[in-house]
């Protein structure tokens, strides 16, 4: 008996030891992006705020999807709602997205759409890339 | 008594402990990344995943990221326009993946979604067209859903 009470904190200790030194998935880090994680708690809470429009808090969950759980759709999901609901830095980000090569002409279009509205609202990243786009258009 | 201690035990050892991944010291320590930051996503004509590129990898062997000293070699296709230079930066790779590339003040991040079976990635490089050196660099590396 003594024996396996001894195997087993032994072995208690050992889990213990292996998961704090382990960098492991399952809503934990991945990779390097430790301040970047949400707990389920925060993503239902700012789930429930971006519904309700805002757009700070469904760009905090499409960073959070794109680099801790690198779910692109998902990311994609929320930059949208973000968008929509007027945050600048997702409209640019969605500019980003749909302007990919691999976009379809549709999605390009759109993607210039979402240029404009970020660049209306001073985002001077937006200002630049439409300005050079324009230039482009106009050669 | 001796089996609800085995079932415990398996349960430590089978049940709470998670897939490792593939890690790098350079992935750990103290991030400057802020999660208030306001993170943008580079588009894609602003970089080119190289993949696990021998040479890419070889010069990044002491630093994140670094000014593009190549001569030859794949990352000569990104062409980056004035103020913007080429600039070779560490990721992680996994053979059939997706990159994304996010900016912040704080730095950036190099994401790689792999379409391919679990597995630990290994080193990887991209080239990305930056005005100055990044603060700092992370990765992410997972399963695209």
């Amino acid at each position: 008996m003594k024996i396996t009470a001894s195997v087993f904190v032994l072995l208690f200790v050992f889990s213990g030891f292996a998961q704090s030194q382990s960098p492991t998935s399952e809503g934990k880090p991945i990779l390097g992006v430790a301040d970047l994680v949400l707990r389920s708690d925060e993503v239902a809470k700012l789930s429930d705020e971006a519904w309700a429009g805002s757009g700070e808090a469904a760009l905090k969950l499409s960073v959070y999807y794109a680099n801790v759980k690198v779910d692109f759709d998902r990311s994609s999901y929320w930059t949208l709602i973000a968008a929509e609901n007027g945050n600048a830095v997702a409209q640019y980000n969605a500019w980003a997205e749909l302007s990919d090569s691999r976009s379809s002409a549709d999605d390009k279009r759109r993607a210039v759409f979402w240029l404009r509205k970020s660049a209306v609202q001073g985002d001077s990243d937006a200002i630049r890339e439409l300005r050079e786009l324009e230039r482009s258009q106009g050669e | 008594m001796k089996s609800a201690l085995l079932a415990i035990t398996a349960y430590l050892i089978f049940g709470i402990s998670l897939p490792v991944c593939s890690e790098e010291a350079w992935l750990q320590g103290a991030s400057m990344l802020d999660r208030n930051d306001h993170w943008k996503i580079l588009p894609a004509a602003s970089y080119l995943d190289l993949g696990n590129d021998q040479d890419a990898v070889t010069k990044l062997a002491e630093a994140r990221a670094l000014l593009d000293p190549s001569t030859s070699g794949k990352s000569l296709s990104l062409n980056c326009a004035p103020p913007s230079k080429r600039y070779l930066v560490r990721s992680l790779y996994y053979s059939d993946s997706r990159v994304m590339v996010y900016e912040s003040a704080g730095g950036l991040i190099i994401g790689a979604g792999s379409f391919s079976d679990p597995g630990a990635p290994s080193r990887g490089a991209v080239a990305i067209c930056l005005i100055g050196a990044p603060k700092d660099v992370r990765a992410t590396a997972g399963f695209a859903k």
